[in-house]
């Protein structure tokens, strides 16, 4: 009997230990701030600025300073890749510093095996795994380094191996490779400006060299099947004198239809010979710079929380998050529009005020007369919207306090007040 | 040990004599609130900011990242992952000291860690964000759409990503960066499906509906929503 509790207190010692284990905190490096993570470069409010986190794998607490450098180099080839460059003000970058045991990762196929903290290796041909393809066995515990971060909306893994690869899934991860950051400038082009890749085959292993495309426009704006030189995608960067479907590029450039993207060869056309969702050490194509400068730009603007009352120095555009119905009772079988109507007093009179949705197009507009503004516009429960102020040019820094109600489908909705003190 | 008692009273009046001699400064703020992740113009009545290394911000208690030094008397900062309620911003930095109050909002939305295992998805960790929510995304990818529904049973907000089961990865693949060969790799088979979602924060509890949809659905026409496969759901407590 004795025994038998001993092993059954064993047993739950051994099983506290486990789930002790299974939610051990990632390892990471508490920073002389005292924060877990470190500004690289912080632009304003996370709602509205892209945020980066880059995190380590592989690396030993005496080599963070490398993992450091790498950040940069990334952060420098942002600064560097037009598309971007312009538009950096749209962009918060994080680093989170994650102590490893071992330096390096994984090499299955070598049968070299290491201790790190995120479990990230490359893959496994034995098992059907392409070499190349660097992965981690723990995604969890990437979501938890990221996590110190204020916010991510893109999290990449930078492993502590100078063999090129890379592979992009929910996180992605990157060999600190010659070129590596080429994969991160390609995959953000992916999640921020949802532009499609440009290169001809899927599983690209010879069996889908050649495929024609069968189906309509394709929705990413770098894509297309429409061969009418007025209507194309980006008919207004074709120059009238290029021949369509285009075949020449003299000079290196033309913008026009070249055949082949979006994992088809044929009946699907791209904008530039070379580009860098085509291949990552090419530059952008002008489609694609533009695509990406453009939703860059609209994260550049300042953010405030939506408040009944606000006193404040205006000086400058600013964006107003519109609060989602958290209580609205329609079903949920289709994808209902509401009726909003966003009413703004205390602005002046030579403001306008427009609603944008998250791609920053233009929903609704006015200008304040009387006591106020009124915008009334349909929204989707899919979607975001923003209320942007923008003063008139001639406009000094003034003192504003700005009165806000919303109305949804006739029914106001509650908005934040600050206890005045 | 009554040494070491007589060492530590001394070195914490040492403290107290020192932070006691720092110069005080009078703060404003350019709200007097905000949520997690939205900056603040922290104003201070004498340069409290020399520079931009040396400013040093405090919201609840956590330290704020500075967003932009604007001048030695001036700085904007992010409001940090702290608790909503009535809060206090200090200047910690510099020979001056201040503080003035806050009020921190709720955050608006959470990031939640999802794992998808025999077919269940199960909640692993939920962290408040700034950021904003999934939207619906269209990709040539199997897409995981989501409905956030309410304790009324209302359609709070849509979205969807690719599906982390059944979407294949981006491979760069080839010798070096410049022989790159991009590719899709399907996923790996055995490794654990974990992913995040962004949702909005529901003040009295929701649920997140899960459905499959095909690749290049558009998920916000009506006959396509409905053409969507349920493969699960998961409870948000209050």
């Amino acid at each position: 009997m004795g025994t038998m509790n001993a092993r059954v207190l064993l047993c739950l010692v051994l099983m506290a230990f486990a789930s002790l284990i299974a939610h051990a905190e990632v390892a990471v490096q508490v920073q002389p701030t005292g924060l877990t993570y470190t500004p690289i470069l912080v632009n304003g409010s996370s709602t509205s600025k892209f945020d980066i986190v880059f995190i380590g794998d592989g690396f030993q607490k005496a080599e963070q300073i490398a993992f450091n450098n790498k950040v940069n180099e990334a952060v420098t080839a942002l600064q560097n890749r037009p598309g971007y460059s312009a538009r950096m003000c749209g962009f918060n970058i994080w680093r989170v510093n994650v102590l490893s045991t071992d330096s390096g990762i994984d090499h299955p196929k070598d049968g070299i095996s290491k201790n790190t903290e995120l479990d990230c290796r490359y893959g496994d041909p034995a098992v059907n795994e392409a070499e190349r393809c660097i992965v981690t066995d723990s995604p969890a515990k990437c979501f938890e380094a990221a996590a110190n971060a204020p916010a991510r909306d893109a999290v990449f893994v930078l492993v502590n191996d100078t063999q090129w690869g890379g592979c992009a899934g929910d996180v992605v991860c990157s060999a600190i490779a010659d070129g590596f950051d080429g994969l991160i400038t390609h995959e953000l082009a992916h999640d921020l400006g949802k532009l499609a890749d440009e290169y001809d085959c899927y599983v690209c292993d010879g069996t889908d060299d050649n495929r024609t495309y069968s189906g309509g426009d394709p929705w990413e704006v770098n894509i297309t099947n429409n061969t009418d030189r007025a209507t194309t995608k980006w008919h207004d960067l074709i120059n009238m004198t290029t021949a369509i479907p285009t075949t020449s590029d003299t000079p290196p450039g033309v913008v026009g239809l070249w055949e082949g993207g979006g994992y088809y060869r044929r009946a699907i056309f791209r904008p530039q010979n070379n580009c860098h969702m085509r291949q990552t050490a090419d530059p952008f194509c002008a489609v694609c710079a533009r695509k990406v400068d453009g939703d860059l730009a609209i994260r550049c603007l300042a953010v405030f929380d939506v408040l009944k009352y606000r006193r404040f120095i205006w000086r400058e555009p600013f964006r107003i998050p519109i609060p989602i119905c958290l209580s609205c009772p329609q079903p949920p079988e289709s994808n209902p529009l509401d009726r909003v109507t966003l009413k703004m007093a205390g602005l002046p009179r030579d403001a306008t005020v427009r609603i944008v949705d998250s791609n920053g197009k233009v929903i609704a507009e006015a200008q304040p007369s009387g006591d106020g503004v009124s915008v009334d516009f349909q929204s989707s429960r899919a979607e975001r919207y923003f209320a942007e102020v923008i003063p008139a040019q001639s406009m000094a820094a003034q003192e504003v306090t700005l009165r806000t109600e919303l109305f949804r489908n006739g029914e106001a909705q509650e908005l934040p007040v600050i206890r005045q003190r | 040990m009554k040494t070491f008692v007589w060492i530590a009273i001394a070195v914490v009046f040492l403290a107290a004599l020192f932070w006691g001699c720092k110069r005080r400064t009078e703060l404003t703020l350019s709200s007097e609130g905000a949520s997690p992740g939205m900056v603040v113009r922290v104003t201070a009545a004498q340069p409290a900011f020399p520079d931009a290394t040396s400013a040093r911000v405090e919201i609840g208690g956590q330290p704020a990242p500075l967003a932009k030094w604007v001048s030695a008397t001036e700085v904007d900062v992010l409001v940090p992952n702290v608790a909503a309620g009535e809060s206090q911003v200090k200047v910690t930095g510099g020979k001056l000291s201040g503080a003035a109050p806050l009020t921190v909002l709720p955050a608006s939305a959470q990031e939640l860690v999802l794992q998808l295992k025999d077919g269940r998805f199960e909640l692993v960790a939920v962290h408040p964000t700034a950021d904003e929510p999934n939207m619906v995304t269209r990709s040539q990818e199997p897409q995981l759409s989501y409905d956030l529904i309410n304790a009324q049973g209302g359609l709070v907000f849509t979205g969807s990503i690719n599906h982390p089961a059944q979407a294949r990865m981006e491979l760069f693949d080839g010798p070096s960066a410049r022989e790159a060969i991009l590719r899709r790799e399907p996923p790996h088979p055995g490794r654990p499906v974990v992913f995040t979602l962004k949702v909005p924060i529901v003040p009295r509890g929701a649920t997140v509906k899960f459905y499959e949809a095909a690749p290049q659905v558009n998920l916000l026409d009506a006959a396509a929503r409905q053409n969507r496969k349920p493969v699960g759901e998961i409870k948000l407590e209050k």
